[in-house]
Parts: structure tokens; C-alpha cells; sequence
């Protein structure tokens, strides 16, 4: 029987390859486990995965948005716009 | 109907279904615009559209909807920002993706605004893929549909933009893992 890619543990470059599908979550758990087992048993892929997993919360923790300032004037026209709409000449 | 009748129920429509989604149109424009200030223009100016447009609207996905609307008053304002926005990155800055030395780098100590000045570093269409998977939680395919982009072109510009993000972020308090 021939040996199927669930069956074995995955190369460095396989586990970095799918590396960012991991952190995305877009892998079926089985084979995330995979990869994980393997970052957990490879140090210099451990590391290579930490660094990105860094970079992927701090980028959602930022939320790459507006200065307060802006953002406050956003919503200020979002609110106008459902109390009196947009004057005919705006 | 009477007129204002007709503009009653468009500002009940608007408040309904686009209002909510006023901070997600903030974030995108922002990672379309150079600043704050240019972001925050597009996001008014795409308000505006969306206003007026509201007839033409079938109701479904408000994202995708504004979005589009955002994208093409970006590129009508600037056409360099067509290929900015519609491009995979190859013509852009082909040595970013290169790792640079440590000693390359620029170290600064503000967490918040290495961030913010790596992710302004990004081309546009990157700095979207990023926005709408790391920061929306968009799941590939959902990005993929709302760009109108094959889904390896996701992949392919996330994992471009995050290689260039640590590059630019190297010897950073985030790079060492030491930020909070």
C-alpha cells in the first residue's frame, strides 16, 4: 500500500510551504497537526513559524486603521448620512 | 411614494445595511490610502457614493459592495493607483522581497510605528490581502471573492507581504519577540 501524505511526517520545506496555511487556519486539523508536530520538533522551523505568527498578530492587533481623529470623522458622516442623507446640492 | 418618502426609506436602507459596516470601509480605504488623511477622504467620498448608489444595490454582501466602490474612486483619483491596487507585486519594489541583513536595518524603538510605516512600506494590493485576512479574519476564499482575484493570488501576496513586513521589522522589539 502506498504511503499517503497524512501518513508521514512532513519534510522542512512541506511544513514551511504550508506554514502560513497553518496560522490562517485554512488547513483540516489532521493536517495541521502534521505540521505542528513537526514545527514542534524542528527548531529552525519553530522559529521561522514563531516570527510569522508574530507579525500576523501584531498586524491584527493594529488593526491597520484610521488615527482616532479620522476615523471619528467617518463615522460622524456615516451617522449624518442615516439622520438627513446628502442634501441635493452636496 | 412621495419624495420624501423615497428619502426616508434610503436613509433607513443605508443605516440598515451600511452603516455597519462604516469602520470595515475605514480599515480597507486605509490600506488603499498613502495616510490617515487620504484614507479618510476615500472612506467620506465612498460614504457619498454608497448614498447615492443605494437604488442600484441588490442588498447582498456590503463588503464586496463597498469595496468596489472604494477601489475604483481610489484609481479614479490617481491612475497609478490601478496598477498598485490590481497588480501581484512583481513590478513593484522587486528587491523588497530580498532578506536584508540585520545590520541593514533601520532599528527604531515605537512598536506602533514600525508597524504602521512597514505596512505603508507594502504595495497596496499586498497591504489588502493582509488587511482582509490577518485584521477582517477572512478566510482565503473570502478574500479571493471580494478582490476578484484567483485564490493562490491571496496566498501568493500574503505571503510576499508578511516576508516584507519582517524584513522591514527586523531587529525591532517585535522581531526579538519581546513586544507586548
Amino acid at each position: 500500500m502506498s504511503e499517503s501524505p497524512t501518513d508521514r511526517s512532513p519534510s522542512c520545506s512541506e511544513a514551511l510551504e504550508q506554514l502560513h496555511a497553518v496560522l490562517d487556519g485554512e488547513l483540516p486539523s489532521e493536517e495541521a497537526r502534521r505540521i505542528i508536530d513537526h514545527l514542534e520538533a524542528c527548531p529552525p522551523c519553530e522559529l521561522e513559524g514563531d516570527s510569522f505568527r508574530r507579525i500576523k498578530e501584531a498586524v491584527a492587533a493594529s488593526g491597520n486603521a484610521l488615527d482616532p481623529a479620522s476615523l471619528a470623522r467617518v463615522r460622524e458622516l456615516t451617522d449624518r448620512l442615516c439622520r438627513e442623507g446628502v442634501p441635493p446640492t452636496a | 411614494m412621495t419624495v420624501a418618502e423615497d428619502e426616508a426609506a434610503r436613509r433607513r436602507r443605508f443605516e440598515e445595511v451600511i452603516a455597519p459596516e462604516a469602520d470595515f470601509l475605514a480599515r480597507v480605504a486605509r490600506s488603499m490610502s498613502r495616510s490617515s488623511a487620504e484614507a479618510e477622504d476615500l472612506a467620506q467620498d465612498t460614504l457619498l457614493k454608497a448614498f447615492r448608489s443605494l437604488d442600484r444595490f441588490d442588498g447582498r454582501h456590503p463588503r464586496a459592495w463597498l469595496y468596489r466602490i472604494a477601489r475604483n474612486t481610489a484609481i479614479n483619483r490617481d491612475q497609478r493607483n490601478r496598477e498598485l491596487l490590481l497588480d501581484d507585486g512583481e513590478d513593484v519594489d522587486p528587491v523588497a522581497d530580498e532578506i536584508l541583513e540585520p545590520e541593514q536595518q533601520v532599528v527604531t524603538p515605537i512598536l506602533e510605528h514600525d508597524l504602521e510605516a512597514a505596512l505603508d512600506a507594502l504595495p497596496p494590493s499586498f497591504r489588502l490581502a493582509v488587511q482582509l485576512v490577518d485584521v477582517e479574519g477572512m478566510h482565503y476564499q473570502e478574500a479571493a471573492d471580494l478582490l476578484e482575484v484567483p485564490v493562490g493570488t491571496v496566498m501568493s501576496r500574503l505571503h510576499r507581504a508578511r516576508k516584507r513586513l519582517r524584513a522591514a521589522l527586523a531587529g525591532t522589539p517585535l522581531d526579538r519577540g519581546t513586544a507586548t
